[in-house]
Parts: C-alpha cells; structure tokens; sequence
C-alpha cells in the first residue's frame, strides 16, 4: 500500500486542481506544529525547476491576504518528475467539486472571496492567470482563491485539452496578452457563470479539436444563460465585457458587487451572511443555509 | 528516447506512437485496446508521455480493474527516467531486472534504467532475440506482435561532449552515435526468473512518483516567517480598465486605432479588440506600440502567446552559417530579455534549429537547418510544404507548421476578428456578454 510520499503520511486521495496531477489527504508532519490535516498536490514541474518554484510561491505567500490559500512547503526529490506543494487543505473540496451542497448564494460568496484573493494578488503586482471554479478552495475558514499555475512554462497561457478549460480564459489572453487585472477579471465572471448555470458558455466547445476550441472562444462571444437573474447576468456581463475598460477596475470591485448582492433573486434565503457563517451552518445542517 | 523498437514474434498487438509504447495481449477487449492506442496517440508529443501515461493508468487501476486477466504493459520517458506499468499476466525485462506484477493488486508501476534494452511481453514468454544491429524498426502504429523490445536513443549527456573530444561538430554526435541500451516490452513467462533477480513490485503500486514511501530530499519552507517569504516591492497590476502597458522594449509599427483608441493591423474593418468598426478613410495609419500577435498551438493542446517569438528545439544557438536562426533580434526576446523555447514533445531538433519571429505585424518561421526540416502548411494548402534549409518565410494566420514530429498551428486575431463581425448580427448577438 502506498503509505506516504514525500515524508507526509497519506490519509486518502483528494480531487486534484487544474494544476495538480494528483493530490492526496494527508497527516502534517511535526515540523509543521499542525493538528489539522494537509493536502499534498503533486505538480509537473520537475526536481530541476524547485528553485524558481519556490520563489514564485514565495511571492504568493508573502501576500496577506485571509482569502488566499495556505501554503505549508514544497518538497522535491531528486530524480522525480514532479513537485509536491503542501497546503492548508479544503475541508469542503472546491468550488468545482464541493462536497457538500451548495446553494446559489454560497457559490456567489465563494466567488466573492476569490476575487478578495486575486485583488490582493493584484496588488502586489501577480496575475493569477487560472483563476476557475477548480482553483477556489473551500476550506474550514471559508473560501480562498489559490495559487497560480507556477510550473508553466513561459509564455504559456492555458491547455486546450481538455477544451472545458477554455471556459475560463479571457480571449485577450489568446490573442497574446499577457495575464492581468482585466483577464482575472473575466474569468471570475466565467466561474461566475459556470458555477451557477448549467448551459456552456461556448457551446460545442468541450467536443472541440484543440485548434477549433482556441478559434471557438477567440472569434465568437460566450452565450450567458439567459436563466440566470438579471442582476446576476449584469455582474457577468461587466466582468466579460470584451472591451477591457468596461469590466470593473478592479476584483475588489467585483467582489463588493457580490457580497452587496439581493440573494432574494436566487433560490434560498434572502441572507446575506458570509460564506463562512453559512459554511459553518451546513456543518449542522448537512447544507449551506 | 526511443532509437528502435523491433516487434516479437506471437499473439497479441504492439502499439507506438512517439516515445509511447505498449503490448497487450491478443485478449485486450477493444476498448482497452482503443484507450492504450488513444492515449499513446495523444501523448506522443509530450516529454513526460510515459510518466503521464502511467500516472493515469495507476490511477483507474486503483479505483477499478475492468480486465484483470488480461496482459498488457505500457512505458514511456518520465522526465528523468524511463517509467513503465505492468500489468497482468505480462513482465517486462530492463537488462537487470524483471518486473511481474503481484497478484494484488494485479500491476505493478516501475522506474526503469534500460541496460540496455527494455523488453515487455506476455508472462512466461522468453526474451525476444533482438539486436541493436537490426534493421527492424516500428517507428509509429498499431501491429501484431508478441512483445517487444526497445533501444532507448543515447543519453542526453552523451550530446555534450565537445568537438575537440569527438572531432566533429556536437550536432553531429547526436546523430551518429550508436545507440547504448535497449527497452524490450513483452508477455511474462519464458525466461528462467533464476537467472535474474526478480522485481517484488508489491510495494510500487500506485505511486505518484519516485518519491513514494521516500522523505523529500528537498524541503521548501512556505510558511509566514520562512526565510524568503518577504513582501514583493513589485508595483501593483494597471486597474482592469486600462490598456495593457506596452512592454518595456516595444516595437513600433504602423496601424489604425477604432474610436476607442485601440491600435489595430492596418486593413482591419473592426477592432480586435473591441469589436467596433474602423471606417476605412477615417483615419490614416500611424505608429503605435505593436500588440502581440497571437498565439500558437501545439500538439499537446498548449498555447502560448505570441508576445515574443520562441526557439524551437532545445539547442541554445546553431552553430553554422545560413540566415542565422537567432541573429535577428526583433521580438525573439521575451521582456526579461531571454529568448523563450517552445517546448515540443517530440524529436529533438538535432542539426541547429527553427525559430518563430514576430516582425512587424507578421510571424516569420526560421528554419534552422534541422535534418528533420520545417515543413509549413497554410491554409487552403493540400499538402504540406518543406522550408529550404536556412531560409525564413512569413506564416499566414491559421497555418500548420511541422518541426519533426511537433506540430505547431498559429491563431492570430487581426484577421479573423472582422469576418468573425461580419456574421454576429446573425448569430443572436444580444445573448452575448459585452
């Protein structure tokens, strides 16, 4: 049986993020002085690029901010192919794969804390780059935004395969933009949208060849469910505005907009607690309140 | 990498695409079949193929095993060493020692160092009679065969001897050095297991790494406090409403702007990137700091943007004459000033190299003299269309290019993006964001 890897003491497996390979459950070794358990993402970058890893996550880290996930440390081994990153781990999973129930204004809060996160990025100059519904963490204190892709290559904006993955990437990126407020931005409102809704934004584009979906989202505009509330769909619509200068200025724009938002618009109670208070509701309750 | 792979005798099929292979054993249901012929496909163009190949399989095995009596063993490079998973009634044979997989969990996951070959096939089976000599060579496909037996390519480092130690050119080497070790891929069984010392591989299920069941040996503390984890002075990111700032060495080139003031190619009959028209006569073109010019695609489904060109091929800088693949200078560099590779999965580009230019609002291709040479296929084009050697060619929006086994397809906004207007009116514009 696999019983560690890394010196950390595996629990049991956990949904990997977008940039993980694999990630595991596991017992935090002394040296951390924690009681809680970690999650061990297993990245690609190899033993050779551990240097630069860890000078970008250091950066990450050095971020105060309460919606940015956790990061313990990263370990290499020499030989191996990839890096392992321990971190604070989501209790609840993420907002892509929850384990628990989520209701609409839960989602929208989590968003909220994302962009919380990614405007404390911002602001010490890093661009997220991947922000989605799978790098926002639900963890015992609420949701958290967490780190960029640091193993890319450079110049890499995103993988077409699988093409799902395009849903989140602000066109401007695939015209050869580089990463920014405005991209974060719009892929907010992408997870926004996708988090909420179960029509696609582009759709036909997860059936997609790698060439077609990257033409498929540069050349047409995303389809927003016309379900959705209208406030709902006002917010989305700033954040994915195709023109840069109409989406907000800034994430912390988006995320009062959020947090300030009439939930009675959603299904649910018309509550406008924070996300934490009702995750530690559905901690009684088996649900988000 | 792989120098040859030569196919054995008996039932069951042999697959390589890349430096992906695999064996089954001719009671693979077909869609067995069909995933290990699928995946070996896709990868083909990834460095990593094996380690990702083997990750994913190790991971389903562990959930879910559909075929546990069937034989079937894939390999493929890891970043440092070759990895391989076995699985059934199969074994597979480094030159050192054999891999047969434990009853339980029926597989087994293993790290090989060929020597010097590496040799897969059904259970019991004996160890095929291949030679590094022989002619016999599955360069890519799906056939009938017993097992087989693979000749990894020389190791990288053998590249780095110097001319004065070989007497030629390094380019050279790569390409006339005999190869030195071997995998062979095929069914368990025939051999004499006394002869060798047999691989327990209980303990190497499921491992995500090398680094299973082992301490780090390197340990990065993240945690608030930790050495290095000081405040950035970076300045904060321009607010979201502003145009992204030119880049630090921009190059000018002549273009129009939409009433907005966005810059675009000139010709153009909307904006790129705001979609709103530019009405020809309205305003003459004019310098303005080139935006980037795109993006390319490649075979593993990664983009990247096209903000700065690229070297393509993993050497530094050619060697010998021609139109120089590197001289020119004009968006080669990213903005910190270092030439980016393209990373590419498949063959090394061996013989100096290609490079992609921005110049202008144009991408221009290199072709660096590669023995696998440049082949470029735009659209509308039937066939593919080899560069001469060290010559350099504008690319059309929408075009392929091949460098051995990678290829590359260029996507560039400042054409399409007006034809694309032209049909939204009839496409329900109104459901759209922006």
């Amino acid at each position: 049986m696999l019983s560690s890897v890394v010196g950390y003491r595996i629990l049991g497996r956990a949904e990997p993020a977008a940039s993980a390979r694999t990630a595991y459950l596991c017992e935090a070794p002394d040296r951390l002085g924690l009681a809680d358990q970690v999650l061990l993402s297993e990245l690609a970058g190899s033993f050779l690029r551990l240097t630069e890893v860890s000078d970008l996550l250091r950066q990450y880290c050095a971020v105060a901010s309460d919606h940015l996930l956790v990061l313990h440390e990263l370990l290499g081994d020499e030989g191996s192919s990839s890096l392992f990153l321990a971190s604070e781990a989501p209790s609840r999973g993420t907002l892509a794969n929850a384990t628990i129930p989520l209701e609409p204004q839960a989602k929208v809060l989590a968003l909220a804390a994302a962009a919380r996160g990614a405007h404390a990025l911002h602001e010490v100059g890093i661009a997220h780059g991947t922000i989605s519904p799978d790098a926002i963490f639900l963890t015992g204190r609420g949701p958290v935004l967490g780190p960029p892709d640091m193993v890319r290559p450079a110049g890499k904006v995103t993988t077409s395969k699988p093409a799902v993955v395009l849903n989140y990437v602000d066109p401007a990126l695939l015209r050869g933009e580089a990463p920014s407020r405005a991209s974060d931005i719009w892929s907010l409102g992408a997870s926004l949208h996708m988090s909420l809704s179960n029509t696609a934004l582009y759709p036909g584009l997860d059936d997609d060849e790698p060439v077609i979906a990257v033409q498929r989202v540069l050349y047409s505009r995303p389809r927003l469910d016309p379900g959705l509330p209208a406030g709902i769909l006002d917010v989305i619509r700033s954040c994915m505005a195709s023109d840069m200068s109409e989406r907000p200025p800034t994430a912390i724009a988006v995320a009062s907009i959020l947090e300030g938002y009439e939930f009675a618009d959603l299904s649910g109670p018309a509550s406008k607690a924070d996300l934490a208070e009702a995750v530690s509701a559905s901690d009684q309750t088996g649900g988000i309140a | 990498m792989i120098a040859r792979l030569e196919v054995g005798p008996g039932q069951g099929v042999v697959i390589r695409y890349g430096h992906v292979v695999a064996w089954t054993s001719a009671d693979a249901s077909t869609s067995l079949l069909a995933f290990l012929i699928e995946s070996a496909r896709n990868l083909s163009g990834s460095p990593e193929a094996g380690q990702i190949l083997v990750d994913h399989l190790a991971s389903v095995l562990s959930s879910a095993d559909p075929e546990p009596q069937v034989g079937f063993a894939v390999a493929g490079p890891g970043l440092a060493r070759w990895v391989s998973l076995v699985h059934g009634p199969a074994q597979g044979w480094d030159g050192a020692s054999w891999t047969t997989p434990p009853t339980q969990p029926g597989w087994a996951r293993t790290i090989i160092t060929p020597s010097p070959a590496l040799s897969l096939n059904a259970a019991g089976s004996s160890l095929p009679e291949g030679s590094p000599s022989s002619l016999l060579d599955l360069e890519a496909g799906v056939v009938p065969g017993g097992g087989l037996t693979l000749w990894p390519a020389p190791a990288p480092e053998r590249l780095t001897l110097s001319s004065a130690q070989s007497g030629r050119p390094d380019d050279d080497q790569a390409i006339d050095e005999e190869p030195t070790s071997t995998l062979t891929i095929s069914s368990p069984g025939t051999a004499d297991p006394n002869d060798f010392e047999s691989t327990n591989a209980t303990s190497q299920e499921a491992y995500p790494s090398a680094t299973a069941n082992r301490e780090a040996s390197v340990v990065v503390d993240l945690r608030p406090g930790a050495s290095g984890t000081r405040r950035l002075s970076k300045p904060a990111l321009p607010l979201g409403g502003d145009t992204p700032g030119a880049p630090a060495r921009a190059v000018i080139v002549d273009g129009v702007r939409c009433h907005r003031g966005h810059f675009n190619r000139p010709g153009m009959i909307f904006c790129a990137l705001c979609s709103s028209p530019i009405r020809m006569g309205d305003e003459l073109p004019g310098p303005g700091p080139r935006p980037p010019l795109g993006c390319l695609i490649t075979s593993d489904g990664s983009v990247y943007r096209l903000d700065s060109g690229y070297v393509v091929g993993r050497d530094e800088y050619p060697t010998s004459d021609g139109p120089k693949v590197g001289a020119a200078t004009d968006g080669r560099e990213s903005q910190d000033g270092r030439p980016r590779q393209l990373p590419l999965g498949g063959d090394p580009m061996r013989r100096g190299r290609a490079e992609i230019l921005l110049e202008g609002w144009d991408v221009i291709v290199v072709d660096g003299g590669s023995e696998v040479g440049t082949y470029t296929y735009p659209p509308g084009a039937s066939v593919w269309q080899k560069m001469p050697s060290r010559t350099r060619e504008v690319v059309a929006p929408g075009s392929h290019i091949s460098f051995g086994r990678d290829v590359v397809t260029y996507i560039n906004p400042w054409v399409a993006a007006a034809s694309d207007e032209l049909t939204r009116d009839s496409t329900g514009a109104d459901d759209r964001a922006g």
